[in-house]
């Protein structure tokens, strides 16, 4: 049987690094293949090669027609979404002119199944990540035929998305499956390798290491292929401790979405903030952090450093990594360090020793590979950029931080690591909210539970008490409300 | 990582230029005379590139420079001989000029968030009409101070004093730029504002503070001009458009690659004008000294486009 995509020995250096090594992969038409590793492993790199983004050193790639969904989605972030969705396509003509209300006609018929109908002439700045995500594929499957030979490629296409928004992107995935195309696609979630995909491919290091059908393959297989070790310690015990004084108070806030909402974070202590897609919970971040300014309300930062609005007084972790969290062009370590540079200041000038010396430590304890700190940081694998962007305000240690989609991109054993890394700088009385559309990840990490609907907080619990279920029914407004 | 180009490319470039004039023309290029004098000719300009490339590190246009420097050159002698304003005074004044000048930009561009390149390119043509009205469309030379055309034209261990202005400006934003927060806030945020500004970064500060840099180094570049030719002229600024902007966006082929720097100005000025001085020795006619900066501008980025092309497919192909 013809494959719908295939790749022969396929062989990808940058410079010292092997990030692929003699990979020979086939998608077959109408199943959906998923293709899994730790961070770094290759992934990324093997889809830019399928899409002639980057050339590969040696093998070949073997196709008719795909369509990309990359990491990085390809938005023009000033343009609104219907000409973002009409981009790649050639114009819908009449006479001499692009027949605009037939092109809006067009997005607008793709988008509605996916909730975007009403917010098509928005600019794509104003949509939230998942919404961009849903974009970004309804836009890759427009292009398409379905057909035996086509295939559909998709990086990490679930992870900035909530439940309920990925049960739309499998449903469109596994309706296309079922029209004969191929699909390949990137997951750190295992749970979707299990529930969604016929075919699992695992790469480690730059080479294949497993492709087969995932069969009655379990989570713990899949990840003792990935790392290839079966031991690996339990996730460390929750900690709960003491929680200490108040260090960040928001009061009254609203802002587009956000209406009232009343939220204290304490020394010591994890605070998870849950919502569905709309729900605020995109805009409550940058809200709380001082980024944002709100339309009423006000957010006081405790410990007599003043307000939180001066600039970089808490820590604050983009969701939209791309664009907001790194800096391109620069390395790791200038990306570590810039938020600590006046503490790295002797004699009036950065010390770079000091500097070196910091950027190592943190190089170390977030695990970034690989370890070269002067490396440049669009060098790095999506999953190693998250943890540089967690690791630049450890470093400053700052009252509180706030962070959105902490565990993006990052792999199942760096996810354990990194939320310990959480969990060890709130034990040193730091102050944490984590924000996610989805409790699943982070759940076990928080010491007490909030959750947003309509844009109002609805509910707040100590963790013991909750469990993802009862989060996500709070999330939806279905069921009892949490204790 | 390979590198197709390296650090010192255009400074063994320019020494090769250097070495191919002299043996081409040993009596009239390799004279101390003719290598004071490029040196002596390239230092306004190399003010004025500095100062067209420090906000350019932000992404921010100051395409004003020139005219600055043209209207102040005019107010540097026609203060102390028009107004009759002691030198010291009416240097102050120039200074002045230029902050003040620079202020407006950073309250229109950074926090009224108006584009640089409009910006600039309205207040520079008010300083050129400017220009025209203050000198009453003439050179002015006459009357004009000693005190101030020594500071142009004083000698210390055989180099006139403007080649050590213009080494002391290089140094001092080499020094702010790279052991500076300044300077790595402005890199920062050349890199992306969004990002510097969400991780804490004084993005608005930084970047009014580079165009203040720019004006007042601008002001400078004018001050010296008039103090080494003891005389103002309201139309000498176009003169200098151009090439400041070369010798900025040159900058990014040298020493620091990829990013705007001080030194690499400086490499890239001189380059420019070894280049133009040695081929008019060659009996070059003066349309060449055009194709040359051009030619010079395109092929020099280029290659240190390629040369960062690993950096550049790496800027493409996030994650
Ligand atoms: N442009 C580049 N220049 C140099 N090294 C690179 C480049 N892109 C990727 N690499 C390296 O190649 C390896 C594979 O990276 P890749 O992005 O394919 O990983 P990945 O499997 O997608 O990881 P993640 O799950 O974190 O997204 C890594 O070691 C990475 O540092
Ligand atoms: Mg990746």
């Amino acid at each position: 049987m013809s494959s719908a995509l295939a790749v022969e020995k396929l062989t990808k250096h940058f410079g010292a690094t092997t990030a692929l090594d003699q990979v020979s992969l086939q998608v077959a038409p109408g199943r959906v293949h998923a293709l899994i590793g730790l961070n770094g492993s290759g992934k990324s790199t093997l889809v830019k090669c399928l899409s002639g983004f980057l050339e590969p050193d040696s093998g070949t790639v073997l196709s008719e027609e795909s369509a990309f969904v990359h990491q990085d989605l390809g938005l023009a972030s000033s343009l609104s979404v219907t000409e973002n969705f009409v981009l790649g396509r050639p114009p819908v003509m009449r006479g001499l002119r692009i027949d605009r209300r037939a092109e809006r006609e067009l997005a607008r018929r793709a988008l509605a199944p996916v909730g975007l109908a009403d917010r098509l002439d928005h600019p794509v700045s104003a949509l939230s990540t998942a919404e961009r995500v849903v974009l970004a594929i309804a836009r890759a499957l427009d292009g398409t035929t379905t057909s035996a030979s086509s295939a559909l490629v998709l990086d990490e296409p679930t992870s900035a998305l909530p439940a309920d928004e990925i049960g739309i992107v499998t449903r469109a995935i596994r309706e296309h499956a079922g029209r004969g195309m191929g699909i390949l696609f990137i997951t750190h979630r295992l749970q979707e390798v299990c529930d969604l995909a016929d075919d699992v491919s695992v790469l480690r290091d730059g080479q294949l290491v497993h492709s087969g059908p995932v069969g009655d393959m379990s989570i713990a297989d899949l990840v003792a292929t990935m790392t290839g070790t079966r031991t690996r310690a339990a996730a460390p015990p929750a900690r709960s401790g003491p929680r200490g004084e108040p260090v960040l108070h928001a009061t009254s806030l609203s802002g587009r979405q956000i209406q009232d909402v009343d939220l204290t974070l304490h020394a010591g202590e994890i605070v998870g903030v849950f919502g569905m897609l709309g729900s605020g919970v995109e805009e409550l971040g940058g809200l709380l952090a001082g980024r944002e300014r709100p339309a009423s309300g006000r957010v006081d930062l405790v410990d007599g450093a003043g307000h939180a609005r001066r600039a970089g007084a808490i820590g604050y972790i983009p969701s939209d990594r791309p664009n907001k969290a790194v800096l391109p062009g620069l390395s790791v370590r200038e990306n570590l360090c810039l938020p600590s540079l006046r503490g790295l200041v002797r004699r009036g000038r950065i010390d770079r020793s000091r500097e070196h010396a910091l950027a190592r430590r943190l190089v170390t304890d977030m695990g970034v590979q690989p370890r070269d700190h002067g490396a440049a940081i669009l060098a790095l694998s999506g999953g190693n950029q998250q943890k540089v962007v967690l690791g630049r305000w450890l470093a400053v240690a700052p009252p509180a931080i706030v962070a959105e989609e902490i565990t993006q991109g990052v792999d199942v054993p760096a996810k354990e690591d990194l939320l310990a890394q959480v969990r060890a700088y709130a034990a040193r009385g730091g102050a944490v909210a984590l924000l996610a559309l989805e409790p699943e990840e982070v759940l076990s990490t928080c010491d007490r539970v909030v959750v947003l609907r309509h844009g109002r907080l609805v509910d707040a619990a100590p963790r013991s008490q909750t469990s993802v279920s009862e989060v996500l029914a709070a999330m939806h407004g279905t069921g009892d409300d949490l204790p | 990582m390979t590198t197709a180009l390296p650090r010192y490319a255009m400074l063994l470039l320019l020494a090769a230029m250097v070495l191919t004039f002299s043996l081409l023309r040993p009596e009239t290029f390799a004279t101390v005379a003719n290598v004071r004098t490029i040196f002596l000719e390239s230092s306004v300009l190399a003010i004025l590139a500095m100062a067209a490339m420090v906000p350019l590190i932000a992404k921010d246009f100051d395409l004003s420079i020139a005219s600055v420097l043209g209207f102040v050159s005019l107010l540097a002698v026609g203060l102390p001989t028009r107004q009759e304003l002691p030198v010291p005074v009416a240097l102050v004044a120039c200074l002045a000029v230029g902050v003040v000048i620079g202020l407006v930009h950073a309250l229109l561009i950074v926090r009224w968030e108006l584009p640089s390149v409009v910006v600039t390119l309205g207040t520079g043509t008010i300083l050129t009409g400017l220009s025209l009205w203050y000198s009453g469309g003439t050179v002015i030379y006459e009357g004009v101070p000693e005190q101030l055309t020594r500071l142009g034209n004083a000698e210390v261990l055989g180099i006139r004093l403007p080649v050590f202005y213009m080494a002391a400006v290089a140094l001092i934003l080499w020094f702010v730029l790279e052991k500076r927060p300044w300077g790595r806030y402005l890199y920062a945020t050349g890199a992306s504002e969004i990002t510097a500004r969400l991780a804490g970064v004084d993005t608005a500060k930084a970047r009014a503070a580079a165009l203040v840099v720019a004006s007042s180094l601008a002001a400078l570049a004018g001050i010296v001009l008039s103090a080494r030719l003891g005389s103002g002229s309201p139309t000498i600024a176009n003169d200098f458009f151009l090439p400041a902007f070369a010798g900025a966006f040159l900058s990014i082929a040298a020493f620091k690659l990829g990013f705007f720097n001080p030194l690499g100005v400086i490499c890239a000025v001189y380059l420019l004008a070894t280049g133009v001085n040695g081929l008019s020795m060659l009996g070059a006619p003066a349309w060449v000294e055009h194709v040359f900066n051009g030619l010079a501008l395109v092929v020099a980025v280029g290659l240190a486009h390629v040369s960062s092309g690993t950096a550049r497919t790496m800027h493409k192909g996030r994650n």
